[in-house]
């Protein structure tokens, strides 16, 4: 064969590189009730600013979570990605990947993990380096709502948290290293029941499923079916 | 937004040895690398008429073929050595204390790494992006063995050590790569068209790393035509499923937990290599570097910026004839 290259200068023409976008978001995923459990749906924000030798790298985000009467929570990202969170029965962490057409579903049983680790609000961070000494650091009013401000540092990472205990809701969150500046926060907070025609709480039909369980003795092993059905105990 | 219209503003060029091309391309072209292998061997001598193109799931005539080994731009993405045991305590599946050893960069992915660019020819060339909390350049592009070789030693350095990742580390080191790229290309025009662009994940943090949206990074992955594969030495685990490599062969790979590396991977047409897995080593390239080049013109109802689907598969009449073939290309563009 011949040999050629063949170079299609519009192609080779630089996409916008002002933005890089990559972010999962960060929520309240305690299995504990909330003292405060009105229904609400909110807009969630997640901003990272990087240094880079390239300038300030920016990118935003943006989500949506709402919370039934029934206990039920759900988050969106912008990509097909839902949380979905039951509190009824034995707790269900649902993960919904439209795009791949996957559910991911854990039974979670309170307490999964020792208490110390599951009361701080720093168990929502991704990254808790087990050293993590958060002190009080006064009170917010957020949103008409008031929070608790906690701060720490450790290994070189800076933290600080706004959580509203009433609703057990993390509405601020932020992280600094050397070059990074992570925040999300929970915003334009309405309470009202989400509409069911329009944010729906189940698990959707046709999907793969994979469903795993929690017990002492095995943390986490696979359900021994792997379809789902509303309101049948998974791991039985 | 409707695309505009600028043909004349980018004219096709051809740089050839024999000069006739054999195919023509618009500035609406698309260009898709595709690796095509039967019994872990490169498929030669295929056509045009041997591949079919979906588009957004619709048919689309494939405008132009060529197939050429070309060199490569390697930007190479590696977790820095942990400067300190550190714990994953808010992960429900992952609780206690992990050493260097385990999550630091160990002595295995080292020698994958060094493996996977063991098959550098002369014109490739390789930078290298290590992360902890922060990306950082450890090597410009450069052509350069002993610095490449030097560069990749000095990933397991303590010297280069840093403390765990941050959710914002992984996607942030790759957006490094991709950038290298870019200057690189700024500097020679041809870069994007005369070679290919592949960044390579040296990853330790399987199962256990942050968990990210990582739709806009093969997006942008897509929007400059680069593969991304990842090394990583994790063995099979619970949720996981076995798939075809670009190379020939099966891997495993992670179906339930997204593990963005292998979802990025997937979607951008690269390879998950188990560095467990040392008769898959060094291999890597070899699928990247004899990659066919297909092209076709992006519909002309597309509105610029638009994520479109791909999938390019043989014709059922090569499909006779290569039955076990396994085809790998990018499964999207971002419209012009």
């Amino acid at each position: 064969m011949a040999r050629f290259i063949v170079s299609l200068w519009l192609l080779a023409g630089s996409a916008s590189l002002a933005h890089a976008q990559f972010f999962d978001f960060l929520a309240d995923w305690s299995d504990a009730a909330p003292s405060d459990a009105r229904p609400l749906a909110a807009d969630i924000t997640a901003t990272l600013k990087a240094h880079s030798p390239w300038g300030e790298i920016t990118s935003v985000e943006s989500g949506k979570y709402w919370r039934n009467s029934k206990g039920q929570d759900r988050f969106d990202d912008a990509y097909g990605l839902s949380e979905i969170r039951d509190r009824r029965g034995p707790v269900l962490h649902v993960r919904i990947d439209r795009q791949l057409r996957l559910i991911d579903i854990e039974e979670r049983i309170p307490p999964r993990v020792p208490t110390s680790l599951r009361i701080e609000p720093w168990s929502i961070l991704p990254f808790n380096f087990g050293k993590v000494d958060p002190k009080k650091a006064g009170e917010k009013t957020v949103e008409g709502l008031r929070a608790t401000v906690r701060t720490g540092e450790d290994h070189g990472v800076s933290y600080e948290v706004w959580t509203s205990d009433q609703l057990g809701l993390v509405l601020f969150a932020q992280y600094k290293t050397d070059h990074t500046v992570f925040e999300q926060r929970v915003h334009n907070i309405r309470f009202s029941e989400p509409n069911p025609e329009q944010v729906d709480f189940g698990v959707p039909s046709g999907y793969r499923t994979h469903i795993t369980c929690w017990s002492p003795t095995d943390p986490e092993h696979e359900a021994p079916g792997q379809t789902y059905e509303p309101g049948r105990d998974l791991c039985k | 937004m409707k695309r505009t219209p600028a043909l004349f503003l980018f004219p096709l060029v051809v740089i050839a040895q024999e000069a006739t091309p054999l195919f023509t391309a618009s500035t609406n072209s698309v260009l898709v690398d595709v690796a095509v292998a039967t019994d872990q061997r490169p498929a030669p001598e295929l056509q045009r008429e041997d591949f079919i193109l979906l588009d957004n799931g619709e048919p689309r005539p494939i405008a132009g073929i060529a197939h050429d080994e070309l060199p490569l731009d390697i930007g190479l993405v590696c977790q820095s050595p942990l400067r300190s045991s550190t714990v994953y305590a808010n992960r429900d599946d992952v609780i206690g204390a992990y050493s260097p050893d385990v999550w630091g960069i160990s002595q295995r992915l080292m020698d994958a790494a060094g493996d996977a660019v063991f098959g550098l020819r002369a014109g490739d060339r390789v930078a290298i992006v290590s992360y902890g909390r922060d990306p950082h350049i450890a090597l410009r592009f450069t052509d350069n063995r002993k610095a490449i070789a030097a560069g990749i030693k000095a990933l397991g350095n303590p010297e280069n050590s840093d403390e765990n990742i941050v959710l914002s580390s992984e996607a942030l080191a790759v957006e490094y790569a991709v950038r290298m790229l870019a200057d690189v290309e700024r500097d020679d025009a041809a870069a994007r068209t005369g070679r290919r662009r592949l960044i390579i994940m040296i990853s330790n943090v399987f199962g256990a790393g942050t968990r990210y949206a990582d739709e806009p990074v093969i997006r942008r992955l897509w929007d400059q035509n680069i593969v991304f594969s990842v090394i990583d030495d994790a063995p099979p685990s619970r949720g996981t499923t076995t798939v075809q490599r670009a190379g020939g062969g099966d891997s495993q790979t992670v179906l339930f937990q997204r593990y963005n590396p292998i979802h990025i991977a997937q979607a951008t047409g690269g390879d998950r290599i188990v560095a467990l897995e040392t008769q898959h080593l060094g291999d890597i390239l070899t699928p990247i570097r004899q990659r066919y080049t297909l092209w076709f013109n992006q519909p002309s109802d597309v509105a610029s910026g638009e994520s479109r689907s791909i999938k390019v598969d043989l014709s059922d009449a090569a499909r006779r004839r290569l039955p076990r073939a396994v085809v790998r290309a990018r499964k999207g563009y971002v419209a012009r």
